[in-house]
């Protein structure tokens, strides 16, 4: 498994690299001192790991994530942020407080193997963005690691679209055509201009004007596909 | 809300002790029954003496008047049980009015008829010379005396409770500027300490005699934000070491992405000042200009003595790199700006400035002037 380390602190990282060494399954691959040099590394050595500081000079660890289309499993590594910790959803998260506790390491590195082993059969091709890729949201003071098969429906609003998942609608900065061509399309399809919605998340299906449909999905959403995007769906479905 | 929580807390101590200094003065159940007793006796006293002046003062006619006396304090007694028990003192004006107005006549009416039939039946009253007017006139009499009697009852409360007031009103002043300047003594960033302490424990490896030397400085720098926690001032030397040491510490983890220069005029060194403020300020310049430059910046801290006003002042000029957008500027409520301004406003009221500006869109410049007062100059 291959690590990334994030820190604009030399001595951090040192410690953290030092720390890390017991555990062979594990490899730091790199080490990035800001945002920009971590965004630049992800796509280099593309790690299946990255321990990240949030408080970074420049961008925050934060704002990196949001400029990720996928984003890899993440530690955050932080001396005492208990405001930025708590913006997330409890569960979706793990975290190291520094001084890092050997551990409180040891138990979240074996938990990340863990679950890597379980995934790694359905490894998919990196360009493409799998329902089982995580992305990042964030929303004022809310944040969330979004797994793509959680998101029932992707809406456009000028140079950002809308997420729908659980009982959340945050706004990312994406354009739908960019989504759409990185989506993969087993799971995701464009519906019509506005919408992209998530096919395991539909209901039910009927004639809509003009030779469109009308889609309901399970939450109750109704979304219009056009003429020459039902024409399409049905080929998809039918197949 | 755990704010007010704890300037109530005070605030009830400082009542209690209110309230329990008044005790070592006269109760106020003593005080009540002298005031009855010598009203009452006044009231008999002078009302014989003009009789007496007159005409001619039978005893009958004086135990009669001390009974009238023994039950108007029986009967005001009652009434001011009912006052107390129905807490008509807590009534506005316009129920009071005519309960108490109430209240005075039927009392007057009972004293009255007792005193009637007392003076009727022990012959002091002559009978031939008896109309209907006047026991009407006695009983309109004596409940007017009653009246006044109720007036000056809640003249007295009315009065007390104004003081009261004002009292309650000066101490909830008080805790609430003394809970301010607690809360307001800027206390060590903890995102400051736990960064420090994974630093030294990544020295420790690196080289020992570095990791001794920063572990001494936190452990200077930890003692003096407790012990500044219980002053009000501390001379300007001692606030400056520890600014030192804060900033090597910062230097370790920041490495050579920090310079700094620190310059405290001789002069100004045993001057008083308010604990952490400069700490807070230089904290300041290192999260929200250094740390966040990638290629980091400089720190300079510069004291001087100055007159203005024919008065002499301690300036402390902090100046750092960065900038600071319009936005920032004028709402600085996160950058322990606010927080400076009000301890120093509550500390030397107009007395003291403050400022914070950019400075040709490199570096940012805190300003403080504080006056030097005689006694701690």
């Amino acid at each position: 498994m291959k690590a990334l380390i994030v820190d604009d602190e030399r001595l951090a990282r040192t410690e953290l690299k030092r720390l890390l060494t017991p555990f062979k399954d594990l490899q730091v691959v790199g080490e990035a001192v800001n945002a920009e040099d971590a965004a630049e590394k992800i796509n280099q050595l593309r790690p299946d790991l990255i321990f990240l500081d949030i408080q970074m000079p420049g961008k925050s660890g934060f704002d990196l994530l949001e400029e990720l289309d996928s984003v890899p499993t993440v530690v955050f590594t932080t001396a005492y942020d208990e405001y930025a910790l708590k913006a997330f959803e409890y569960n979706a998260l793990d975290y190291l407080l520094k001084p890092i506790e050997p551990q409180r390491l040891e138990d979240t590195v074996k938990k990340i193997i863990e679950k890597s082993r379980k995934k790694s059969a359905v490894e998919s091709d990196k360009e493409i963005l799998a329902e089982t890729d995580q992305v990042f949201v964030k929303d004022g003071d809310r944040c969330w690691f979004v797994k793509l098969e959680r998101v029932r429906l992707f809406e456009s609003e000028g140079n950002y679209v809308r997420l729908f998942f659980e009982e959340n609608k945050p706004l990312i900065l994406r354009t739908l055509n960019y989504l759409d061509e990185r989506l993969d399309s087993k799971t995701f399809f464009r519906a019509n201009r506005k919408h992209i919605i998530n096919l395991k998340w539909i209901d039910s299906i009927e004639p809509w004007l003009n030779g469109g449909l009308l889609v309901k999905l399970k939450d109750g959403h109704k979304v219009e596909v056009s003429r020459r995007q039902a024409v399409k769906f049905k080929d998809m479905l039918s197949l | 809300m755990n704010t007010d929580f704890k300037i109530t807390q005070n605030f009830n101590t400082a009542v209690k002790k209110e309230k329990s200094t008044g005790k070592m003065k006269l109760s106020r159940k003593k005080i009540y029954w002298i005031s009855q007793l010598t009203g009452w006796s006044l009231f008999v006293l002078i009302n014989l003496l003009v009789i007496a002046s007159f005409e001619e003062l039978p005893w009958q006619r004086i135990l009669v008047w001390i009974f009238l006396g023994a039950t108007g304090i029986f009967f005001t007694h009652l009434l001011r049980r009912i006052i107390r028990k129905k807490s008509w003192l807590g009534l506005p004006l316009k129920k009071i009015i005519p309960r108490v107005i109430t209240a005075s006549f039927i009392t007057g009416i009972v004293i009255y008829a007792l005193v009637f039939a007392a003076s009727y039946f022990s012959g002091t009253m002559n009978r031939d010379e008896l109309t209907v007017g006047m026991p009407i006139a006695g009983a309109i009499n004596t409940s007017g005396v009653i009246f006044l009697w109720s007036l000056i009852y809640f003249a007295v409360h009315y009065l007390e409770n104004y003081k009261k007031k004002e009292i309650e009103s000066l101490i909830w002043e008080a805790a609430v500027k003394d809970y301010e300047l607690k809360t307001l003594k800027s206390q060590l960033n903890p995102h400051f300490m736990f960064n420090a302490m994974n630093s030294i424990r990544a020295l420790i490896e690196e080289d020992r005699e570095a990791a001794k030397a920063a572990l001494t400085k936190l452990s200077n720098i930890l003692r003096y934000s407790l012990q500044m926690e219980k002053m009000e001032s501390v001379p300007l030397e001692e606030e400056m070491e520890t600014v030192r040491n804060y900033l090597d510490l910062e230097r370790i983890r920041f490495e050579d992405r920090l310079k700094y220069t620190l310059y405290v005029d001789p002069q100004s060194e045993n001057i008083e000042i308010p604990p952490m403020m400069i700490q807070t300020l230089v904290e300041n310049g290192i999260k929200h200009g250094i740390s966040k430059r990638t290629t980091g910046g400089e720190i300079d801290v510069k004291t001087s003595l100055q007159i203005a006003n024919g008065k002499s002042q301690l300036k402390i000029e902090i100046e750092n790199s960065g900038h600071l957008s319009a936005n920032e500027l004028k709402n600085s409520s996160g950058f322990g700006i606010n927080n400076t301004k009000h301890r120093l406003n509550l500390l030397y009221g107009e007395e003291a400035k403050f400022s914070l500006k950019n400075i040709n869109g490199e570096k940012v410049l805190a300003e403080v002037e504080i006056p030097i007062h005689a006694s701690t100059g």
